[in-house]
């Protein structure tokens, strides 16, 4: 107990240069705590935003072929995929059931634009209509009509407004060109994700008049987990199950090798297909790796910048305290507690920089959270509600904890090592 | 003779009516027949200038390669210069798009549009109404100086892109002149006029078309082809041929 006592009172004897070595260390956490913690959120956010309007963070899409070959997406019936969910322990909060289609051309006078149409059951989705920020027109106007509720951008190049009639053109379920004309009853803001989703949405009856499906039949159901960060691994324990229960089923692949396998593979009935969130925005995931490992790699460059300067100054320190390190070998202290002195001290040294890294990366985002940038539009699907958030993971601030210290104390080793090994009697001879 | 007249009189109404109608289903055999290459290669290049309300027009240039036995054709683009070596290959059911900046093929469809123009893929590949469309109705006509049988077609499966089309066709050698082409909802899409034909080979390649987008005001495309000929192809219709000429 003796040694971590005169460890904490060396440190406050050079106050200055006690905070700016201290300063350093907090630095480089307070840089790598604060783009972890706000990629982290930002993470989060991302899938918490595109799964409300994807509908879910688990998909499963049905297919069947037709006598000519071609593939038909189409959903009825699905108590099997309830009930294999149910066997798998798939638990979720809700399930929505939606007929969409990515390429719907929605035409008014000269202009034109492709967005992905969505067919909502409205009364069993309040989700989506309260996330929606609906900036015209009246949600309530679209519940069994001809209404339709489309995205600012959308309406912004169509140059529409509220109640004006568009053309929606469609390619039907079996790819057939279809045509109608609906009202337009709500704008609405619509993140922008990636600058590629361009999204509107309808009564399910009427687009699934556009895309000739009948009542009770549609495209995707979207699964709203209670653990959205399992989704991969739900999917694949879901498939195993539908495996078991012989649901014929798709291997799992990307979006585009899936379609690549309807067009290819003969089977009757429907066949189906599992999708995650990751599956739609495959890019988030390795932009998030991405960003924590060089997050990672930036703080390993700056402390290797700091080492320098902890191996200098404890250089430097052992250099003004011999007579002391000889006055304390003298009375007694072994060469191992000399050490371990100089140890501790670097280590209290990074503990108080560390701790204070993480309160000002808290400080700092707790600030940029208190603005609000829900009109940039390019940053909205990374916020929420269009603030920034702050996401400490605690296996990641346990490896900087370990990480940063260790450094640290490899800095003060060898001066640390060179202060146990002097003679006392040399030491005692120095003239300081 | 009252009686007589009438029984006279009806039988020539007969006459007429029976003249009047046509044999719709050996129209079709015959539309087909004459723009298909069965038994051969052909190959032309066409010119597509798409013209859209507020942009400039757009021109497409691109050598079209057809083997109809076996159900392939190929597009390959030369112009512009920033699609050159853009091609579109049809392997079966299969049409797939090489794009030779990443030397990667991606699925497509036979009903998608050409090139963003007002043309579809499947406007390349053979013509099949017989087996795709029944006749509904079928009246006689005059378009411009042609005499033309006015018929109403069906689909007779719900997989053809459009499910109702009309068509103006010369009664004289089943050539077509003019088509509109019609929605599910029964909405009209498009329009297409044929003001000229090239002989090949004895088959009646359309060297000039007109498309007008009937959704979209002011758009349209003009398909122009030249260098048409039938002479027999290498062995191109594979994905390998794609990639060699983009090398």
């Amino acid at each position: 107990m003796v040694l971590p006592k005169i460890a904490l009172k060396n440190l406050g004897r050079q106050k200055r240069r006690t905070v700016l070595l201290g300063g350093a260390i907090a630095f480089g956490v307070m840089i790598m705590f604060l783009v972890s913690g706000l990629s982290q959120s930002m993470f989060h956010a991302a899938e918490q935003n595109i799964s409300q309007l994807f509908s879910g963070h688990l998909f499963l899409i049905g297919t069947e072929k037709t006598a000519s070959g071609r593939y038909k997406i189409m959903l009825k019936n699905d108590e099997i995929l309830l009930e294999a969910m149910k066997k798998a322990g798939v638990e979720y909060n809700g399930i929505s059931r939606r007929t969409t289609q990515q390429r719907s051309n929605i035409i008014f006078g000269k202009d034109n634009i492709i967005v992905n149409l969505s067919g909502i059951d409205w009364p069993k989705e309040p989700e989506l209509a309260a996330r929606l920020q609906v900036t015209a027109g009246d949600l309530k106007n679209v519940t069994g009509t001809q209404g339709l509720v489309i995205a600012e951008t959308v309406a912004k190049k169509l140059n529409v407004q509220i109640h004006d009639q568009v053309t929606v053109q469609v390619e039907t379920s079996t790819g057939q060109q279809n045509v109608g004309d609906l009202t337009v009853e709500a704008i609405f803001k619509d993140p922008d994700l990636f600058g590629g989703s361009l999204s509107a949405y309808a009564d399910i009856k009427t687009v699934n008049t556009l895309l000739n499906l009948q009542d009770g039949e549609y495209t995707r159901m979207g699964v709203g987990l209670k653990e959205p960060a399992r989704a991969d691994e739900l999917g694949k324990k879901l498939a195993a199950q539908m495996e078991k229960d012989g649901i014929p089923l798709f291997a799992k692949d990307n979006f585009q090798n899936l379609m690549k396998a309807w067009q290819e593979q003969y089977w009757e009935g429907t066949k189906y297909s599992i999708l995650t969130i990751n599956d739609f925005v495959p890019i988030l995931v390795p932009l998030y790796i991405g960003i924590q490992v060089f997050s990672f790699f930036i703080l390993f460059v700056l402390f290797l910048v700091i080492m320098v300067g902890i191996v200098n100054t404890y250089r430097m320190i052992v250099y003004e305290r011999t007579k002391e390190i000889g006055t304390l070998r003298a009375l007694g202290m072994q060469r191992s507690q000399v050490r371990g002195l100089f140890l501790l001290e670097a280590l209290f040294l990074s503990l108080g920089g560390l701790v204070s890294g993480v309160i000002a990366a808290t400080l700092i985002a707790l600030g940029l959270g208190q603005l609000n940038l829900s009109n940039t539009g390019l940053l909205d699907v990374f916020l929420n509600n269009g603030r920034f958030g702050f996401e400490i993971n605690p296996i990641l601030a346990v490896l900087v904890f370990v990480l940063v210290a260790g450094l640290t104390l490899l800095a003060a080793l060898f001066p640390a090592r060179r202060a146990a090994l002097m003679s006392p009697a040399e030491a005692l001879r120095t003239t300081l | 003779m009252k009686k007589l007249t009438l029984a006279l009189a009806a039988a020539l109404l007969s006459v007429s009516a029976w003249a009047q109608t046509p044999d719709t289903a050996a129209i079709l055999k015959t539309i087909d027949e004459q723009s298909n290459f069965d038994n051969i290669d052909f190959s032309g290049e066409f010119t597509i200038v798409s013209s859209k309300p507020g942009e400039e027009n757009n021109i497409s240039v691109a050598r079209l390669f057809r083997r109809d036995a076996k159900q392939q054709f190929m597009i390959l683009i030369l112009k512009p210069e920033v699609q050159k070596g853009q091609g579109y290959l049809k392997e079966g059911d299969n049409l797939w798009f090489y794009d030779p900046d990443s030397r990667k093929f991606a699925f497509s469809s036979l009903k998608e549009n050409f090139n963003n123009s007002d043309a579809r893929n499947s406007d390349f590949n053979r013509s099949n109404y017989s087996k795709d469309y029944k006749v509904t109705k079928a009246e006689a006509a005059k378009l411009g100086k042609f005499d033309v049988w006015v018929m109403e077609l069906e689909a007779t499966n719900n997989e053809v892109s459009y499910p109702k089309i009309k068509m103006w066709v010369r009664k004289d050698n089943s050539l077509i002149l003019k088509t509109e082409s019609y929605s599910l909802s029964g909405r009209l899409m498009r329009t297409a006029a044929f003001p000229e034909y090239t002989n090949v080979d004895g088959r009646f390649i359309a060297s000039k078309i007109l498309l007008i987008n009937n959704l979209k005001e002011g758009e349209k495309t003009q398909l122009s082809a030249k260098d048409l000929s039938t002479k027999p192809l290498p062995d191109i219709f594979n994905k390998n041929y794609l990639e060699r000429v983009n090398r």
